[in-house]
């Protein structure tokens, strides 16, 4: 996957809807899987739980209620503008 | 874009004697920003917006007895357009955790023995090297500042809080206030929560027995101009679904999140997520223990574990978020009852709170 000036640029909200990012340099021949990955780095997202354990995130695609699936092109799936809840597990003790 | 011109460094030191010192990074001062900003739409100096990249300056306070460079805390100037603010000074203990953090480290390195007491102190040292510390927060912040690792540019968006007009002494009428061990954090977010949702509560971790449960806080924040002030009033807890419990843990899985979000779309009230609630089965932890320990066990007490932080920070990050715990406690008298701690940012740091119970009318 390489960063293309003028990809897709989508609305990235967090999983409690409080923060809210404007994702933009997308490139379409992405997989969500890559996608998911790439908002990962690029938000500086935790990677690893307490435990040392990796955290999985999932990308819910809120126009069609659903979740990306991880080999699924971009290309097929998101529009610009479209808003995506990047979710996790989340423990408490 | 900002102008401080100062770059913080904790030191650890041992017998009064410099052992390390590391620079304070600048993402380290986002959750002091995040609350300057609420403050100021609290006493509204700013618009009613949260995030979005303001411009902010970290400004020393200097310690009153060692003077400058040492300081006894910082304060968070936040220019927007429609306003500035300038936030109270946030004690050196926002730094705690951090210097924690860097006493660990020496641990391993063998230069602090472990149980060997320490003690940090932060200084704030004119000339930064580089581009000024404040541009360069507010670049970290965005992300706008992103590496070669990072292939998406980002653009962190303002949160437009809702604050439908309130007069807030009508709910202190009808309210108890409910004050933690050791004192409120004084100037903290009025928060409202009704006490049959305590209840509610009880029920719910009472139903889940020895295993912890967790629940989502919804709610509205108002806003009363004429004091200024904003506060919290819950509305609901829902229940979270789809969780995986332990007696020590309680999962929110991804479904609980996607099912949570649909019930608040579908009251349709125009609530938001102010925060979680977990529950802490102490009397099942504590019942192969003598006793007459339960009294006076830690584990029986309110407190909220480092994983609580991790999960608040990471979830719910803006400044008027909350957390409630819900958990046993052993009185001589009365036995086992449940008390519920809630807590909340303040100056930056999630801290216990007091809130206010509202009677059922």
């Amino acid at each position: 996957m390489s960063s293309q000036e003028g990809g897709v640029s989508v609305l990235v909200r967090d999983i409690s809807g409080q923060k809210r990012q404007r994702v933009s340099g997308i490139p379409k021949d992405a997989t969500a899987e890559e996608f998911v990955s790439g908002l990962v780095a690029s938000l500086r997202l935790k990677t690893t739980g307490s435990q040392g354990e990796p955290l999985t995130y999932q990308a819910r695609l809120d126009r069609e209620g659903r979740h990306l699936q991880p080999s699924e092109r971009l290309a097929d799936a998101i529009r610009d503008d479209d808003e995506i809840a990047l979710i996790r597990n989340v423990d408490a003790g | 874009m900002e102008k401080t011109e100062y770059r913080f460094v904790t030191e650890i030191l041992k017998d009064g004697v410099r052992l390390h010192q590391a620079p304070v990074p600048l993402h380290a001062f986002e959750s002091a920003v995040e609350w300057a900003q609420f403050h100021g739409v609290r006493r509204g100096k700013l618009p009613s917006f949260l995030g979005g990249s303001p411009s902010t300056c970290i400004e020393p306070h200097w310690d009153r007895e060692a003077g400058a460079p040492y300081v006894e805390g910082f304060r968070v100037r936040v220019e927007e357009d429609g306003g500035d603010a300038l936030s109270p000074p946030i004690p050196i203990t926002y730094f705690s955790e951090r210097a924690q953090l860097l006493a660990e480290s020496l641990f391993e390195e063998g230069k602090l023995a472990k149980g060997e007491r320490f003690t940090y102190r932060v200084c704030a040292l004119a000339g930064a090297e580089g581009a000024p510390q404040g541009v360069a927060l507010t670049a970290a912040m965005t992300g706008s500042d992103r590496t070669s690792s990072e292939p998406f540019a980002c653009e962190d968006l303002p949160q437009e809080l809702q604050l439908a007009e309130r007069d807030l002494d009508t709910f202190l009428e009808r309210a108890e206030r409910v004050e933690p061990e050791g004192g409120p954090a004084s100037d903290a977010l009025p928060v409202f929560m009704p006490r049959h949702l305590l209840l509610e509560a009880e029920a719910l971790k009472e139903k889940a027995g020895d295993v912890e449960t967790g629940a989502v806080i919804i709610g509205h924040l108002r806003r009363d101009s004429r004091r200024p002030e904003v506060f919290a009033e819950v509305t609901a807890l829902l229940p979270a679904p789809y969780t995986e419990a332990t007696s020590t843990r309680v999962t929110f899985t991804a479904d609980s999140w996607q099912a949570t979000e649909a019930v608040l779309q579908l009251r349709g009230a125009g609530e938001v997520m102010l925060g979680f609630l977990h529950t802490h089965p102490a009397r099942f932890w504590c019942s192969k223990c003598e006793s007459s320990r339960w009294a006076t066990c830690p584990m029986a007490q309110p407190f909220f574990s480092t994983e609580d932080r991790a999960f608040h920070k990471d979830v719910f990050p803006r400044a008027f978020s909350i957390a409630v715990v819900s958990g046993d406690t052993f009185d001589a008298e009365q036995g086992w009852k449940v008390f519920h701690a809630l807590y909340g940012w303040h100056e930056g740091i999630m801290t216990e709170r007091g809130y206010h119970v509202l009677l059922d009318p």
